[in-house]
């Protein structure tokens, strides 16, 4: 049975986003991980994140990550979960912008830090594989109101934002 | 229960390419006129692939783009879908505890698929009853309201269910979406259980994703 899996695994998952800000330092959480702090949604187990400056592999190493060569480079965490650095942007979306406009989060006394909603919505927006097309639905259902148009003007090209906007309207509730 | 049956036609709408919403004028070039369009558009929602939202907005399940030959299989699914009630109560995963000491069924999708992959977080709790006014009666009897943002959805049993791990499957693929990495992951797993000629298609770049989160177990 898996009645509490759901929370289990979203648990586990801010549990590590928590450790992984302590290691780290400057990361922002982009992903369907900071979908779920939007609302409540499906997540795997895997961890996405920005960070600001380059990554130090002799860093990650000493801190305990580990590094899995095939087909690209996979990084786990220290407590084995699997976990994606973004150095330079995210669709397109640069790194320094997704640092400043990041949202912070509160969790047990501890902090860490989730890409805003405008980055979020237009980074699922250009991935536009089955999945992000979902999440993208599912974060106008939820959240189309609350974006921020002025803000997503400032990464959004103008044919992006009367997309979205399009986009928004007919599925925001 | 009867199936609407599937006009071949309707193959060339997998041309439209995947978006979040259409407007009829994007099946423009799929039909020669528009009363085409329009036709072909009730037929893909009688069929459950394609949802009227607003404004004369649809969207389209992922599933329209799986090969034509599993479209047949993928119906029962797609009219269970169509015709899901949904309920809630407090909103959040205690929703699902309740429901599942109330109703007696099969339970698919997210919950079932996670106790059978454990890949991705289940959201949705989605079970097949043999009498969805009679479920519908014992959930608002405990509280439950029924709407479109309930996380309990209530399907009516369609077709026949001989092998629950392919109805599984084959409900992932018809929900679309994140439920297709779960289809995935069935496929990985339990590739034994399935039916060898029942297969949905899927980007590789999907399947490479399912199989490193699959093979990337934590360590807590």
């Amino acid at each position: 049975m898996c009645s509490r899996s759901e929370r289990n695994l979203l648990l586990n998952l801010k549990r590590e986003a928590v450790s992984i800000t302590d290691e780290l330092g400057d990361v922002v959480f982009v992903g369907a991980f900071a979908v779920n702090h939007y609302f409540s949604y499906r997540t795997t187990r895997d961890i996405d994140l920005v960070i600001a400056s380059p990554l130090d592999e002799r860093k990650l190493i000493r801190l305990g990550y580990s590094k899995v060569e095939s087909r690209g480079v996979t990084w786990f965490t220290p407590r084995g979960v699997k976990v994606d650095f973004f150095t330079r942007d995210v669709g397109g979306i640069p790194v320094a912008w997704i640092m400043e406009k990041s949202v912070q989060v509160s969790f047990r006394n501890k902090t860490y830090r989730v890409i805003c909603l405008e980055g979020l919505v237009l980074a699922k927006h250009r991935a536009g594989r089955s999945s992000d097309i979902a999440d993208l639905q599912q974060l106008l259902r939820n959240c189309g109101k609350e974006i921020r148009w002025d803000v997503m003007k400032e990464i959004a090209s103008d044919v992006e934002l009367n997309e979205l906007k399009r986009i928004s309207q007919a599925l925001s509730r | 229960m009867t199936m609407t049956p599937i006009n071949p036609e309707l193959a060339v709408a997998q041309t439209i390419g995947e978006k979040p919403v259409y407007r009829a004028s994007d099946f423009d070039k799929v039909g020669k006129s528009r009363p085409t369009v329009y036709r072909i558009l009730r037929q893909l929602r009688d069929l459950g692939f394609a949802e009227q939202v607003k404004g004369g907005y649809y969207t389209i399940r992922s599933c329209l783009f799986q090969p034509f030959s599993l479209w047949t299989n993928l119906l029962p699914s797609l009219q269970a879908m169509k015709e899901a009630r949904y309920f809630g109560l407090s909103y959040n995963e205690n929703d699902v505890k309740v429901a599942r000491e109330i109703l007696e069924g099969i339970v698919t999708l997210d919950y079932r698929a996670y106790e059978l992959t454990q890949l991705q977080a289940p959201h949705l709790f989605s079970i097949y009853v043999d009498n969805t006014a009679m479920a519908a009666k014992m959930l608002k009897a405990k509280g439950f309201s029924e709407g479109a943002k309930g996380r309990v959805a209530v399907l009516p049993q369609t077709g026949r269910i001989e092998n629950e791990i392919q109805r599984v499957y084959l409900d992932c693929i018809a929900y679309g979406g994140r439920s297709m990495l779960d289809a995935i992951a069935l496929e990985v797993l339990h590739r034994e259980e399935l039916d060898l000629h029942v297969r949905g298609s899927f980007k590789a770049e999907d399947v490479l994703k399912v199989r490193e989160e699959l093979a990337a177990q934590p360590k807590t």
